[in-house]
């Protein structure tokens, strides 16, 4: 597997954000450095690619990259493609959203899961 | 030689070549190989089990779902099932193996089940329904398999309860292999106090008391063929630890193998064993889930991870759990993405996930590319249409049960029918006019079956009804790869009795 460029990376950390507004960067980094090492590699290079398309996807329709979208125009676009009708589309960013959900509640922010009691 | 008195050795240390010598090397330390070796060290044999995993110590395990899944899950839970809709396998890689990170939840075989075993009638000369009840009702005494304690199970088992009793449907606190259970929460995560009795707990344990010794963080390259007069003899296994070095077994009984229905098939054909139908019928249950949210907080990561069930359908291929998961994995079961989840991910505490496993009736394949010994399988798996059928019947059933148990609101999670779900008749109308293709459900697979049936006829199995293989004496197969079919029901209790039995061949 060729390792990811910076720019690769960039990329998969603003679209981890978009997905999941507030994740932090710096743990969207961790995990996707964590993802790469322990995951499958059809896995990864689905992850892989489907970063490259979210990127990219935009430029049909509005002459720029998922980096140069607005902010509000970003976050439609990615509730519009959870929903699409295309199933890869769809599936591209689910698995953004799980690394993005798992970066978000990883090792630095786990809450305590101590039980307190029944209801 | 294999030194007496040392039971534990750590393939991240072994750097030099090693060779070893014991009477059975046992592949794999899940509930299969586990029970295999804690059954022929009792009987005086030694025994070496070869783990690719580590040992994990109750108090190093994770609580974060991330690195859980990066440590002791194999490929992060996530080996892809390739298909026309591919689906993540979810299979520990660790001491244990899967029951380290299961929900330990335990079922009996059901006698049902086990009659359409016997279709082949040689299987009835090993195995007879009071053979099976005795060695599953050793497993219950040794595992402490008990239902689960309602002062622990916390609020999503208990609305599950609700939920299904509305209904009228048939359901029950789930049997678990638990002692001393304070609802962590943290079943998937592994068990920091060592409550769950997974296999590192008990019969891995029991086999190193007997003289045993557990090889970790070591992979097993190959199965190592001897001649003998009129065939071939398993004499050993080739492995390389995580160091780098190689290590070789040999083995002077038997060589068994309980690397899951994926791995011990891939290790068969890397063998050069492919006989038979080796990594045909591979089979599995495929699960979906619906999320409900609730007026009152739920927090699923408290409280028993799954201890409430619903068995009233089992029959008709379907089984209803609650599922109790850390909060990355709730957030990633939230409806939405984008500002749409970071709402709901703001209500956390109040959500609810619950999940229906299917019999799946559709079959796969495992296979093995290029790459020699290291070549890694390829899973291929394909749902037949009553199984889409069964999803679409499996969601209708949680939403009613959410709604039963006061959900303000589900999300079926099905494509076409992302709103939320406030009323019966809306679930009715998914019931009668939901989709069915495969693509519309979000689904996962656990519990992997068939890839190297026991069976009479060669042409159609791949080891006999004592779980020798076919053409190579001194092999054995222990895991559920030897079950005819798939069980529809939490396969753990089953996969040891019949490993309790395989390895009493071993020795006999």
């Amino acid at each position: 597997m060729l390792p990811w460029s910076e720019f690769e990376t960039r990329w998969a950390v603003r679209l981890m954000a978009a997905v999941l507004p507030g994740l932090d960067p710096a743990d969207a980094r961790s995990a996707l450095a964590t993802y790469r090492r322990a995951t499958d590699p059809f896995a990864e290079v689905g992850f892989r690619a489907a970063v490259w398309a979210l990127w990219l996807v935009p430029l049909l329709s509005t002459g720029s990259t998922f980096g140069g979208l607005a902010p509000g125009r970003a976050d439609a676009l990615v509730q519009q493609w959870y929903s699409s009708r295309r199933y890869l589309l769809r599936q591209m960013v689910t698995v953004v959203k799980m690394v993005a959900c798992f970066a978000h509640f990883g090792p630095a922010t786990a809450p305590p899961g101590a039980f307190q009691g029944p209801p | 030689m294999s030194t007496p008195g040392i039971t534990r050795l750590d393939g991240r240390e072994r750097r030099m070549p090693t060779r070893l010598t014991t009477d059975v090397v046992v592949v794999g330390s899940g509930p299969a190989g586990a029970a295999v070796a804690a059954t022929v060290a009792a009987a005086g044999a030694r025994c070496i089990v070869v783990e690719e995993g580590r040992w994990w110590q109750p108090a190093e395990l994770h609580e974060d779902t991330l690195s859980a899944m990066a440590d002791y899950y194999r490929d992060f839970g996530a080996t892809v099932a390739m298909g026309p809709a591919p689906m993540p396998i979810v299979q520990g890689r660790a001491v244990g193996g899967t029951s380290l990170v299961n929900g330990a939840i335990c079922w009996r075989l059901p006698r049902d089940v086990f009659d359409e075993w016997l279709t082949d009638p040689g299987l009835a000369d090993a195995w007879d329904w009071p053979l099976i009840e005795s060695l599953m009702d050793r497993v219950e005494q040794r595992l402490h398999i008990a239902p689960t304690d309602p002062a622990v199970a916390g609020p999503n088992n208990l609305l599950l309860g609700r939920g299904a009793e509305a209904l009228g449907l048939e359901h029950r606190p789930i049997n678990r292999n638990v002692v001393g259970c304070v609802g962590l929460g943290r079943c998937l995560q592994g068990c920091p106090e060592g409550h769950k009795l997974s296999m590192d707990h008990s019969y891995l344990l029991d086999a190193e008391a007997a003289g045993a010794t557990i090889l970790s963080s070591t992979t097993v390259q190959g199965v190592r063929l001897g001649d003998r007069a009129g065939g071939r003899r398993a004499v050993g296994v080739t492995a390389r630890t995580a160091a780098g070095t190689t290590i070789t077994v040999d083995a002077r009984r038997a060589v068994v193998l309980a690397a899951s229905a994926v791995h011990t098939p891939a290790l068969l054909l890397r063998s050069g064993l492919a006989d038979g139908p080796v990594g045909r019928h591979f089979m599995c249950h495929p699960g979906v889930s619906v999320a409900g949210r609730f007026a009152e907080p739920v927090r699923m990561w408290t409280g028993a991870t799954q201890g409430h069930e619903v068995t009233g359908l089992r029959r008709e291929g379907l089984k209803f759990e609650a599922l109790g998961f850390g909060k990355a994995m709730v957030a990633a079961r939230l409806p939405g993405a984008g500002s749409a989840l970071a709402a709901e991910v703001a209500g956390i505490d109040h959500w609810a996930n619950w999940g229906a496993a299917v019999r799946a009736t559709g079959e796969g394949r495992v296979t093995v590319g290029r790459g020699g010994r290291a070549a890694r399988p390829t899973v291929r798996f394909g749902l037949s249409a009553l199984d889409v059928r069964r999803f679409r019947r499996g969601t209708a059933v949680l939403a009613h049960m959410m709604l039963a148990a006061g959900a303000e609101s589900v999300r079926l999670g099905v494509h076409g029918w992302t709103q939320p779900v406030t009323d019966a008749a809306e679930v009715d109308r998914f019931a009668a006019n939901g989709p069915l293709a495969a693509r519309a459900y979000s689904t996962a697979a656990t519990h992997l079956f068939g890839t190297a049936r026991m069976g009479t006829d060669p042409a159609t199995s791949v080891v006999r009804a004592d779980l020798r293989h076919h053409s190579v004496e001194g092999l054995y197969v222990a895991d559920s790869s030897v079950f005819p079919s798939n069980t529809g029901v939490n396969p753990q209790t089953s996969i040891i009795a019949v490993a309790l039995r395989c390895g009493e061949h071993v020795i006999a």
